[in-house]
């Protein structure tokens, strides 16, 4: 479709609304289509805003110019991209606490890797649940009993793996 | 020093609000077509002007401020919008009412036109042929290019004129 337009279309719109309009605009929008088209969608649009204030004049008073004022400096309503905006530094510094934590958690264990073996080694029954496990690794025939201490520690990692997940998208989402 | 600013800034407010709040009002409730909605909007429309205005600023740079966070409140709030009229008087038959409705003529030709368009359909209507704004202010307001408005306004008017032409109403708007 063809647009038909007008240089002069915004300025006789502009001073319809504003309710007036100079001999030249006058003059111009007698000869020129495209404004007679947009003085006539101007002049039902304003009869219909005058029709409009009129009814909600009676129907709905404005609210008082003072009620908004002090919801405002109240701060009442909360905007929530503004609270968004401002916690963002709080969600990013929670995000990279947790890294650093895994981080250090697992050098930790690196580093005292000995001291938590022999703990590990002091511990009543490890040794004998370590003995099976290495045995049926041996053997390449695991027992139920095995398997069963197998789903359990993997069952554990992941539902560990979950949390950690949850709670950093959480803090994202924040 | 600070209260006398302030108060200052609440009479610029007062006045500012006694010439906007009833065009605006006018704006969201045609174009949202729901009363507990454009409540909502123009409230939320007023705070939002209160926390960032700049009482310096021409007043029409002002006024085209608080349609502009209208307009994206409006866009924001597009799925809440439905085609739902706002004849009181017609609902409540309040006898001041029905005195306004005895005058109005050309409303339930122009009312149901416009109610069958989009909501942005509607507000690109009223922001450009009632408020007067420019192409490139409307694209301000909208979030769209200047040259899409154009085009997007040829196409309404086109239609809008036909329609109300085919209805009997005169080429100067008058019926």
């Amino acid at each position: 479709m063809k647009t038909a337009t007008c240089s002069w279309e915004d300025r006789v719109r502009q001073a319809l609304a504003e309710g007036g309009g100079d001999p030249a605009l006058r003059d111009h929008t007698a000869r020129c289509p495209v404004c007679r088209d947009v003085l006539a969608v101007s002049n039902w649009m304003l009869r219909f805003r005058d029709l409009t204030l009129d009814k909600m004049r009676v129907d709905e008073p404005l609210p008082a110019p003072g009620e908004l004022w002090n919801l405002a400096r109240a701060g009442r309503v909360i905007d929530p991209v503004a609270v968004k905006k401002a916690l963002k530094p709080i969600y990013l510094f929670r995000k990279i606490a947790w890294f650093v934590s895994a981080a250090g958690s697992a050098a930790l264990v690196l580093l005292e890797f000995e001291k938590i073996k022999s703990l590990l080694a002091s511990l009543p029954g490890l040794n004998a649940l370590v003995a099976m496990l290495r045995k049926g690794g041996e053997t390449g025939a695991a027992s139920p009993v095995q398997q069963a201490v197998v789903l359990a520690a993997l069952g554990l990692a992941g539902i560990l793996f979950l949390l950690l997940v949850t709670s950093i998208k959480r803090a994202d989402a924040g | 020093m600070a209260s006398e600013s302030d108060q200052m800034q609440r009479d610029l407010f007062q006045q500012f609000y006694v010439r906007v709040a009833p065009l605006l009002r006018g704006y969201i409730y045609r174009v949202c077509g729901d009363q507990a909605l454009g409540d909502d909007i123009f409230q939320e429309s007023f705070l939002k002007f209160l926390r960032t205005v700049r009482w310096n600023a021409p007043d029409r740079q002002q006024k085209a401020f608080i349609f502009k966070i209208a307009a994206r409140l409006i866009i924001d709030n597009i799925r809440r919008i439905r085609p739902h009229p706002l004849d009181a008087a017609a609902r409540t038959e309040d006898p001041e009412s029905a005195v306004v409705s005895l005058h109005e003529g050309l409303e339930p030709d122009i009312k149901s036109l416009f109610d069958a368009l989009k909501p942005r359909d509607r507000s690109l209507l009223w922001l450009a042929y009632v408020e007067g704004y420019s192409h490139e202010e409307i694209a301000g307001m909208m979030g769209l290019n200047a040259k899409s408005i154009k085009v997007l306004l040829f196409r309404l008017r086109e239609s809008f004129a036909a329609s109300l032409r085919g209805k009997g109403y005169g080429l100067e708007g008058q019926s």
